[in-house]
């Protein structure tokens, strides 16, 4: 079948495009008589089932039943007990006042224990639980003079010194901010995804 | 007035929030640091390398949160304290900036954010703890950075 070998290109080369492209060709029977349907399963079954397996690669279906998870979270902290579901906040304020400090310390332990019960109940999605591959970090870029220990003890100062100085993190400005329609969290938002793109453009930490 | 913090039902709800929030962050993949990482990298795009996913997460959880606030807004207050702990702080200023930027570095650097820097504790990879406890240092340094004044303004938003 011709059609899928074109799909599957396409998808590898732009997944979004891709996906429009075929959609729109689909409905107007550019890929022959009878052969439409087809097309669209098979488009449909490999970008959302088979692409979805595979580690790395695009998969639209699993990230948006991720985010409307993350989205029902920060919901329910938020019309339960009023609080903004931003991690580096919950984490920055771990420190005594102790009467506010139990919250965060089970909301951060579900956290955890959240990954962890879903990589045994849905096993096999990407990294992490008894059928994934086992998680990893970022080495070092091959061209830094510093090690991987340091690379990393670097990054993450930078991300609890920038969050705790800008307030908030891809949580609490990104999905919170923005759903609140923050004007704060939006200019935050754009900044770190901008010096983000840019950092791992100069690094070429990939 | 007394927050009722200690009381079950609002630690049992912080406890199903940050359920689902790992539960996301799983199905979503958000825990692997390379695949935020292929989000980021835009240089990709025209090799077909890029992986969108990341865009396809935080649209969702934005949308849901979204219903959630206006919802709050109609009912006036939570469900278990008596006011949303809404920022009350809304200007752009410096630190807002260059904290955000710095971020920016230390994500791109590793591809965690706080959200995944501590739900892989559930797995444990190497060097983890580094960037746990560069990140808490980090974060108590902040503290001293930022006009005292300005974190209590702030407070009420975390």
């Amino acid at each position: 079948m011709a059609c899928s070998e074109r799909l599957k290109s396409l998808t590898r080369a732009f997944p979004v495009v891709a996906f429009s492209t075929a959609t729109t060709l689909g409905q107007l029977g550019h890929y022959g008589p009878g052969g439409t349907l087809q097309c669209q399963v098979l488009f449909f079954l490999q970008v959302f089932v088979f692409e979805s397996k595979t580690m790395d690669a695009f998969s639209p279906l699993p990230a948006t039943i991720g985010g409307l998870l993350i989205g029902l979270a920060a919901a329910v902290l938020w019309l339960g007990n009023g609080r903004i579901a931003g991690i580096s906040g919950i984490f920055g304020q771990l420190l005594p006042p102790a009467r506010t400090v139990v919250w965060r310390v089970m909301f951060l332990v579900a956290l955890v224990l959240g990954t962890l019960a879903a990589s045994y109940l849905i096993p096999g999605l990407g990294i992490g639980g008894p059928a994934g591959q086992p998680a990893q970090l970022v080495s070092a870029p091959a061209s830094s003079p510093i090690s991987t220990p340091l690379w990393i003890a670097i990054a993450g100062l930078l991300t609890g010194l920038g969050t705790k100085i800008g307030n908030g993190c891809t949580s609490g400005h990104g999905v919170c901010g923005l759903a609140r329609l923050s004007l704060r969290s939006l200019v935050a938002v754009v900044i770190f995804f901008g010096v983000a793109i840019v950092t791992v453009a100069v690094t070429g930490v990939v | 007035m007394q927050r009722p913090v200690f009381k079950p039902a609002y630690l049992v709800t912080a406890t199903v929030s940050g359920l689902l929030f790992g539960a996301g962050l799983y199905v979503s993949q958000m825990v692997n640091p390379l695949k935020v990482l292929r989000f980021l990298d835009f240089g990709a795009i025209p090799s077909g390398g890029w992986d969108p996913s990341l865009a396809f997460v935080i649209v969702p959880a934005i949308v849901v949160m979204f219903a959630a606030v206006r919802l709050g807004r109609r009912r006036g207050a939570p469900a278990f304290d008596v006011e949303f702990h809404e920022p009350e702080f809304k200007k752009i200023d410096a630190p807002l900036v260059i904290g955000a930027a710095l971020f920016g570095v230390g994500w791109g650097m590793s591809g965690i954010c706080p959200g995944p820097a501590i739900s892989l504790i559930a797995f444990l990879p190497n060097n983890l703890w580094i960037f746990l406890l560069a990140m808490f240092i980090g974060s108590y340094l902040g503290k001293f950075i930022i006009p005292s004044g300005h974190d209590k303004r702030l407070a009420v938003a975390r």
